[in-house]
């Protein structure tokens, strides 16, 4: 078992770039607006033209 | 049948008025033209599945309704340098960035619509819409495109978009809203790499380690730990300290103790070969405590930044005339007194002065309360803040607007809100007094086993310090006020300060401001009486026709019928009436006085409320009456609030006797008419020394200094900035009753709050015994403050059923 003197510091190395990515993340406003990253994957960024036949499924969300 | 309200903002259609829109293959029901025009230019632009996506229908009162030309030539004004100086910035490039507050947004959908328009409009350049705040920051290129043609594009998908300078509470609620998440990350960072090594460690002491093996995971933990103690754990440990400075036992004196025990008793187990160390539950303690607060923190976040958008004043501008009279736009507190502004009919007068040109009618409510706008002549005073009704006037200001009207009230109102009387906290009562038991019983339990075994003594000490885990005691409250807050905005109401939950439980009188408050504040046609030979249809379609060029309240009472088409030649008579031509006739229609040809005696068809004559040049055709109505649902919940012992209160500020008379309606407990916002005070000053917790209602401005100094203030829907900022929670819809279930539930958070209090006590008092004799190893410590704080949560998240 002494492979963990060398494992958890590689782990704590891991670790600290963890943190250092959240910071950077929360930082750069990543988290400022929530409410909407969630439902972005509703949205097709290339509308479908008005008359096309295929639409996308109806993902009608519950009111 | 889904035919009958409009597809685009879900209003009622009326047969007559429908305008139909394909969208998503199938002909849509509009309510009127404005969302005709808005849901048509969805279309066009190739966005129908906003239809699909959106959880909600715009507002009502959609914007889309003021898609008429004056509208939009009212939004050039956007491009004059001088306004865009305080709001503008030039970015390097040669392009300029605005902050925009955008109403109306209500879901993602929303969001996704305005940024995809926005992005296809010619010389925007970038555009980020935040759906929690409302604000889009849009940089554009002057040389292709204009601020107005932006607000004007924002307009045309049925949104309303107006300049933003953010305020200084915003910038400290998005610095701690970051600061909280970093904490949380750090301490949840390190309670999983913690809990690998805890993990390890408990194996060991059943199955056998090696003591290299043990010091080197002892030492890791203690690394890790140490960034989680110091940096995630600060808030607990500064809390602490300050309620102990206050020589007030707040809950994170003992969440502090059991840390600061817990981290350099482990150091010292770490560093001395000891027993047991705690530095998992040191880091799981830190994040769930952290977890429970930040919840907390952005329920509190949320409602108080809607309430800052709501009351972000709209930058008034003046019309100032230079030289040779013509008027330039400013900003209206960068007039000096000597400037002469000219203000148009509709618009607000934008500094204490007196008028040097025109005679109108100036509607005072915001300072009275008083409906009816007052005649002014030249030379007449108007205050800053009011509105001119009716005709252009110009006004030299006379007051620098540091000293106007306006700025007096408002300093009233801080006075007010700085002795308002401070709510006692239900949850520090008993927190206090637990945190003294648990400080006592520990010193209990280290004296005697110090006296039979004193090698353990410290050891036990430390796991009752732990076990009676304070950590469901202090997320009980919390997580029931964070529920109950988001629960209260489902409802339509926003609980803007702390205390506002808690204090709405203690209320025992409620006093409601009359006008804008149980009256909706504007003239409704109550009664029509055709004089013998004329027929009410008919002199209805003339009242429209001819009250359709005021602005007057009365008048707009008469807009929503249908106008007749052949009047014309119509002239406002200045809080008189107005003079129209029907072929041959003179038509009048006003005051008794005003419209009723000379020689011919008027008297209304009953004495008392308020009409108005309708005559030609030789009789009275009609009489109509108005009257300023009750919201529908005021007299349900004053006999639901008598029902429930609390005693309900009319203040008015008008003279007219009409607060007598809703009063007598509704059946109140007491009624002052003709009262100064003073007078409010200190009538409510009154209420309190006689022992009352006073819940206000009320929209005014002259209500503002009244709200602050309630216990508790509701400002209601459409009321004004002031009062918004004044008051504790904001009703969000038109109507009062939602109030009803505020009330019932906040009674049964309180039950939610009693039963989370109760439950962690009774761990305690189970847990306490437990450990003070010995019996509980430190993973089964974990366990129960897990299990027991998980309880907590899921019994305040009923709430939200």
């Amino acid at each position: 078992m002494d492979i963990i003197f060398l494992l958890i510091p590689l782990a704590l190395v891991l670790l600290v770039v963890a943190v250092a990515a959240f910071f950077w993340a929360v930082r750069s406003d990543q988290f400022d607006d929530l409410d909407r990253e969630a439902s972005r994957i509703l949205f097709d960024e290339d509308s479908p033209p008005p008359s096309a036949g295929a639409r996308p499924p109806k993902h009608e969300p519950k009111p | 049948m889904a035919d009958e309200s409009c597809f685009h903002c879900g209003l009622p259609v009326t047969p007559e008025g429908n305008y139909p829109v394909t969208i998503l293959g199938q002909a849509r029901p509009m309510c009127c033209p404005g969302c005709q025009s808005v849901a048509q230019t969805i279309v066009d632009i190739g966005m129908e599945s906003y239809y699909q996506h959106r959880q909600q229908c715009p507002p009502g009162s959609s914007p889309a309704a003021d898609l008429v030309p004056d509208f939009l030539d009212s939004l050039n004004s956007w491009d004059d340098p001088g306004l865009q100086e305080n709001f503008v910035h030039s970015l390097p490039q040669g392009s300029k960035e605005i902050t925009l507050l955008i109403s109306g947004i209500t879901c993602a959908a929303c969001v996704w619509l305005l940024e995809k328009h926005l992005r296809d409009q010619a010389g925007i350049a970038q555009c980020h819409i935040n759906m929690s705040s409302n604000l889009a920051l849009v940089s554009w290129d002057p040389e292709q495109t204009s601020l107005s043609t932006i607000i004007k594009a924002i307009a045309h998908v049925g949104y309303k978009a107006e300049p933003y300078t953010p305020v200084q509470q915003e910038a400290i609620i998005k610095r701690e809203n970051k600061q909280a998440l970093l904490r949380i990350g750090v301490a949840g960072l390190g309670a999983m790499q913690v809990m690998t090594y805890a993990v390890s460690l408990y194996m060991g002491a059943f199955e056998g380690i090696e003591p290299a093996h043990q010091q080197f995971l002892r030492w890791v933990s203690a690394l890790v730990t140490t960034p989680v103690f110091f940096y995630a754990g600060l808030p607990f440990l500064q809390g602490a300290m300050r309620s102990l400075r206050n020589r007030h036992l707040s809950m994170d004196v003992p969440v502090a103790i059991a840390l600061t025990f817990a981290y350099f008793s482990s150091v010292w187990a770490t560093i001395s070969n000891g027993p047991e160390v705690y530095f998992d539950s040191v880091c799981m303690f830190v994040f769930f405590l952290l977890v429970g607060r930040y919840l907390e923190l952005r329920a509190r976040h949320r409602s108080q930044s809607t309430s800052i958008r709501l009351s972000h004043s709209q930058l008034q501008t003046a019309r100032k005339l230079d030289h040779e009279d013509s008027p330039l736009l400013v900003p209206a507190d960068k007039l000096v007194p000597g400037d002469r502004v000219l203000v148009k009919a509709g618009e607000i007068i934008p500094g204490d002065g007196h008028i040097l040109q025109g005679t109108g009618s100036v509607n005072e409510s915001m300072l009275t309360g008083e409906q009816l706008p007052i005649s002014k002549q030249v030379g007449d005073p108007v205050t800053g803040g009011t509105l001119n009704v009716e005709q252009p006037i110009t006004v030299e200001i006379s007051t620098l607007p540091g000293e106007s009207t306006l700025s007096t009230l408002k300093r009233l109102l801080q006075r007010a809100e700085a002795e308002k009387p401070a709510t006692f906290v239900l949850a520090d009562r008993i927190a206090s007094k637990f945190v003294l038991a648990v400080l006592i019983t520990s010193i209990c339990v280290y004296t005697y086993w110090w006296f039979h075994a004193p090698e353990d003594a410290f050891w036990i000490m430390l796991s009752v310090l732990v076990v009676t885990c304070p950590c469901a005691l202090s997320l009980a409250t919390p997580t029931a006020i964070t529920a109950a807050t988001a629960r209260l905005s489902q409802m339509g109401f926003l609980a803007t300060r702390a205390h506002t939950i808690e204090g709405l439980r203690h209320i025992t009188d409620v006093v409601f401001d009359k006008t804008g408050t149980l009256t909706l504040g504007e003239f409704q046609l109550a009664e029509t009486v055709p004089m013998p030979g004329e027929h009410s249809d008919t002199l209805l379609a003339l009242a429209a026709a001819l009250e359709q060029i005021s602005e007057h309240p009365i008048a707009r009472a008469f807009h929503g019928f249908k106008a007749h088409p052949d009047v014309k030649g119509r002239q406002i008579a200045a809080n008189q009436g107005v003079e129209g031509q029907l072929a041959e006739r003179t038509l009048r229609i006003g005051k008794p006085a005003y419209a009723t040809p000379a020689g011919v005696t008027a008297t209304p068809p009953a004495p008392c409320g308020q009409w108005i004559a309708l005559a030609d040049q030789v009789r009275i055709l009609g009489w109509f009456r108005v009257e300023d109505q009750l919201r529908a649902d005021a007299d349900t919940l004053v006999q639901h609030l008598q029902a429930s012992g609390k005693r309900c209160h009319v203040l008015s500020g008008d003279s007219s006797g009409h607060a007598e008379e809703v009063a007598s309606l509704l059946g109140v407990d007491a009624v002052v008419g003709n009262a100064t916002p003073q007078d409010k005070l200190i009538y409510i000053r009154t209420l309190q020394d006689n022992g009352a917790k006073v819940l206000m209602l009320g929209d005014g401005l002259n209500d503002a200094p009244v709200l602050a100094g309630a216990d508790v203030s509701i400002a209601v829907a459409g009321a004004s900035d002031l009062a918004q900022v004044a008051a504790d929670g904001i009703l969000l819809s038109q109507s009062l009753q939602p109030l009803q279930g505020i009330l019932q539930l906040v009674e049964k958070t309180y039950g939610i709050i009693r039963q989370n209090l109760a439950w962690a006590l009774l761990y305690n008092l189970i847990a306490l015994p437990m450990a003070a004799a010995g019996f509980i190893p430190p993973w089964a410590s974990a366990l129960g403050m897990s299990a027991s704080s998980l309880l907590v949560v899921l019994n305040a998240l009923r709430l939200n059923r």
